[in-house]
C-alpha cells in the first residue's frame, strides 16, 4: 500500500512503480 | 570463530568508536568497549541483511538516475502545493501495489526509495516494507 499526495490514476501509479522500480530491483537482487 | 565474531569489522568499529568517544582510557572503558564490540554483533546478528552480490551495474545506475529524477519531480510538486494550497486537481489517496519481488534487500531498497520521495509513504500490513518513514 502506497500513500500518494495526489492520485490521478491508480493504474498509472502501479505501472510506474512496477516498471521503474520493481523490475530493476528484481534484476539487481533476484536474477 | 565465525560464531563468536559474526561481524569482525563491526566489532572492531564499535570497540574503536567507544574508545574514541572517551578522552581517558581506563580499564572500565576498555572492558565496556570489549563487551560492546563482542556483544552487540552477537545480539543483533539476526537483524543483519543477507549478503548481496552486486550485479547489473548499469541497471543500478539507471535506477539511481530514475530515483533522482522522480525525487526532483516530487519535490517540485510538493513546492507547487505549498505555494498554491487551494489548487489540487486530484485528491491524495492510497494505492495498493501488487508486488512480485520477495527479496528482503530489494524490498528494503524500494521502501527507502518511497520514503525519500516527497509526497509518498509506504503503508499497510500486507507488505513487509511497512516501516514508517
Amino acid at each position: 500500500m502506497l500513500h500518494e499526495l495526489e492520485v490521478a490514476d491508480a493504474q498509472a501509479t502501479i505501472a510506474h512503480v512496477k516498471a521503474h522500480y520493481e523490475r530493476p530491483l528484481m534484476e539487481i537482487f533476484e536474477s | 570463530m565465525k560464531r563468536l565474531f559474526p561481524a569482525p569489522l563491526v566489532s572492531a568499529g564499535l570497540f574503536t568508536v567507544w574508545l574514541l568517544l572517551h578522552p581517558r582510557w581506563g580499564r572500565g572503558h576498555l572492558l565496556l568497549a570489549l563487551l560492546l564490540g563482542l556483544g552487540l554483533p552477537l545480539m543483533l546478528q539476526g537483524l543483519r541483511p543477507r549478503r548481496v552480490r552486486v550485479r547489473h551495474p548499469i541497471t543500478i545506475l539507471k535506477l539511481c538516475l530514475r530515483v533522482m529524477a522522480d525525487t526532483t519531480r516530487s519535490n517540485l510538486a510538493v513546492l507547487r502545493y505549498l505555494l498554491r494550497p487551494g489548487h489540487r486537481p486530484h485528491p491524495a489517496g492510497f494505492v495498493e501495489i501488487p508486488l512480485q519481488m520477495r527479496d528482503p534487500n530489494a524490498l528494503a531498497v524500494l521502501a527507502m526509495i518511497v520514503c525519500i520521495t516527497p509526497g509518498t509513504v509506504p503503508s499497510g500490513r500486507k507488505f513487509p516494507w511497512t516501516a514508517p518513514c
